[in-house]
């Protein structure tokens, strides 16, 4: 009974219809992986959900804000912009007897106290337009998301419709697809540019089929031009991806566990940031809307994490400290154009003076009077930089345009900055003396960013980023007088590091 | 529910209908693990990899060539991974090779003892073996694929062939023995 036979024709022969159940363990397995894949996922929606819890918040803190900031000030009436006057007021006890000091002092003090009362007013009529305007956003945003859920909707549409005469279409072409794939399904390279080539004919004749058939399809759907377009790149990409996953065939496992530890990214940044405002206005004092102002440049420095949803988009959060400060020019001190100063008389000024040099206790008193024996010494100009600080909770989308050796990516979003640093100096031949604090400044405020990142890929793991930013602040100062539309400007640089 | 809507689901991350996915391949693709692998735990190894990321992947499947060429691509790619790291062979001289013909019953040798044989060999004449004799790839292409000359191919092939062939012998030889 025995033959003699070609060893390969006995192997294909006997081998040609084997088939093996493979243990039902397996799949459990499998399952397990895909689900604990699925899980991860879901991490995207959550962050979202987040996102949008934050916003809420964000957006009830601006409200109570408004409304408390509002109770207060209405309670209080008296509220210089800068607190030199108004804590004074309440430690020394009202006058019972001629004070010539303190009368003039108050006086002076009404005067504050109706263009503050008026200025209340303005803020009030913003605190009004505010919400309304933040509802509208919102409502703008809501908006924009259902058309972009539409124009999905209509793109997954139209996609399936592409698969749906692909398959009729590739019923004809398809047996020499087969051909070919099942021949060459890993060839070398020149073969594979055949093959793409092929393809690439092969699939121009299918989009050209199915241009003609989802034509009709389309103007269905909406009759746009717009979407035409979205078929036609949706039919490229569809041929891309196919390419790609012949290509991918290869190196699959290795590239799907790049893909699975590279979406998480740490990275630290240093900034010089240059803070201005865009109006010509003045958070201190509507005397200085005139006087010349100079923004400085400080410094900025914190960390953020990154998520990759998916290769062009990232989603980013972190923490930055801010430094941001600007002087004003010139401020003369004579015929009361100082912040406030003009309430403050000459003569019991070295008075005060000396008793807070005796009595240091009395800490109110220091910052808002030891400046000025020098500055009323004589006429000088003065001038006064104001100080802020912040911590910066930035939450970003990062796009990438490029992403190869060096990238570059645009960078959208807001952040939240709490005040943590707020000083008003006067500075007079190099002598910087505390004035006070600035109240009118939220503790805390938004800012608009948008950013341009280079990064360069030092490693695999570790780039080196440069992001000139800016970022528009909203809602910092409570009334200002004129436009004061303060914004900065920061050149961020860092490592970023990807795990 | 046809195999297409089954693919849809698939692209959804349905599980149920990965399930069935699962269970209409599974054993034709664990075949080709078991020839692949070098044995049994190897193969439940590969098979797991490979519907991994055959659901993953699946989103790229578009309907261009038969599902199922597509999966046994990957299936074949994933045991192939597993072993493409493996040593450089001496080269066998050309005149070594020849026509490899065995004096045999078809029926006294079984399926099984065929694919421990093959699974006993060094990966990668396993792997050339295969991919030439059962899965008609060209030398150049499986060159290209396991990142050797085509000369070291043809080599690995004529070595593998005679393992095979010596070891069908003894197995032969071993059964006479045993009716005698």
């Amino acid at each position: 009974m025995s033959d003699k036979k070609h060893i390969d024709r006995l192997f294909q022969e006997k081998l040609k219809d084997f088939e093996a159940t493979p243990n039902d363990a397996i799949w459990k397995s499998i399952e397990n992986k895909l689900h604990e894949k699925q899980r991860k996922r879901r991490v995207i929606p959550i962050w979202w959900q987040m996102a949008g819890v934050a916003a809420v918040l964000v957006l009830l803190l601006t409200l109570g804000n408004l409304v408390s900031n509002n109770v207060i000030e209405n309670d209080t009436t008296k509220n210089p912009v800068v607190n030199t006057g108004d804590k004074d007021n309440s430690i020394i006890p009202p006058p019972s007897d001629s004070n010539t000091v303190l009368d003039t002092f108050q006086d002076e003090n009404v005067v504050v106290e109706e263009t503050v009362n008026d200025k209340n007013l303005n803020s009030n009529s913003n605190s009004v337009s505010n919400p309304s305007k933040n509802s509208i956003a919102t409502i703008a945003n809501t908006k924009t998301n259902s058309e972009k859920r539409e124009t999905q909707n209509s793109r997954s549409l139209v996609n399936k419709n592409i698969n749906v005469t692909e398959q009729t279409n590739s019923l004809t072409s398809n047996t020499k697809a087969d051909e070919f794939t099942t021949s060459s399904n890993l060839p070398e390279p020149d073969r594979n540019k055949i093959d793409k080539a092929q393809e690439k004919t092969k699939s121009d004749v299918l989009i050209e089929n199915t241009k003609n058939e989802t034509k009709t399809a389309v103007t269905n759907i909406k009759g746009d031009k717009e979407n035409f377009d979205l078929i036609n790149n949706n039919s490229d990409n569809n041929t891309q991806s196919l390419e790609e996953a012949i290509a991918q065939a290869n190196t699959t496992i290795e590239k799907e566990e790049g893909e699975k530890l590279s979406r998480w990214n740490i990275s630290t940044n240093v900034a010089p940031v240059y803070f201005n405002s865009l109006g010509n206005g003045s958070p201190l004092d509507e005397k200085l809307i005139d006087n010349s102002k100079k923004g400085e440049i400080n410094m900025s420095y914190g960390v953020n994490g990154s998520y990759a949803i998916n290769e062009k988009l990232k989603i980013r959060a972190g923490i930055n400290k801010v430094n941001l400060g600007y002087n004003v020019n010139d401020v003369s001190l004579s015929g009361g154009a100082g912040v406030n100063l003009s309430a403050i008389s000459k003569n019991n000024n070295s008075k005060i003076n000396n008793t807070t040099d005796n009595t240091p206790s009395s800490s109110v008193q220091n910052l808002s009077f030891n400046i000025v024996p020098d500055l009323l010494a004589s006429n000088f100009k003065v001038t006064v930089s104001q100080e802020l600080g912040f911590i910066e909770l930035p939450i970003e989308l990062e796009y990438s345009i490029l992403n190869k050796k060096i990238g570059l990516n645009v960078i959208g979003g807001f952040s939240t900055l709490v005040l943590d640093n707020n000083k008003v100096y006067s500075t007079l031949n190099e002598n910087k003396v505390l004035l006070g604090e600035a109240q009118n400044i939220n503790n805390t405020s938004y800012s608009a960013n948008f950013g341009l990142g280079l990064n360069y890929n030092v490693s695999e793991k570790i780039k080196f980023n440069l992001e000139p930013t800016f970022k528009y602040q909203i809602n910092t100062f409570r009334d200002t007088s004129g436009d004061f539309l303060p914004y900065f400007i920061g050149f961020y640089t860092g490592l970023s590091y990807k795990f | 529910m046809g195999l297409e809507q089954l693919i849809e689901q698939c692209k959804k991350n349905d599980v149920k209908a990965q399930g069935q996915i699962y269970k209409l391949f599974a054993s034709k693709l664990f075949s080709i693990c078991l020839k692949y692998s070098g044995n049994y735990a190897e193969a439940e190894d590969n098979l797991q990899d490979a519907f991994v990321t055959i659901f993953n992947k699946i989103s790229q499947f578009n309907y261009t060539g038969s599902f199922e060429g597509w999966m046994k691509r990957i299936t074949v790619n994933t045991a192939l991974q597993r072993y493409r790291s493996v040593g450089v062979f001496d080269l066998v001289n050309e005149h070594q090779i020849e026509d490899e013909t065995v004096e045999i019953d078809e029926d006294a040798v079984s399926i099984d003892f065929l694919l421990k044989i093959i699974q006993e060999l060094p990966n990668r004449y396993r792997l050339v073996f295969n991919l030439y004799v059962l899965d008609d790839y060209s030398h150049k292409e499986i060159a290209e694929m396991l990142n050797i000359s085509t000369g070291t191919s043809k080599s690995n092939l004529a070595r593998a062939r005679l393992i095979l062939k010596e070891k069908i012998e003894y197995y032969k030889a071993g059964l006479n023995s045993q009716t005698l």
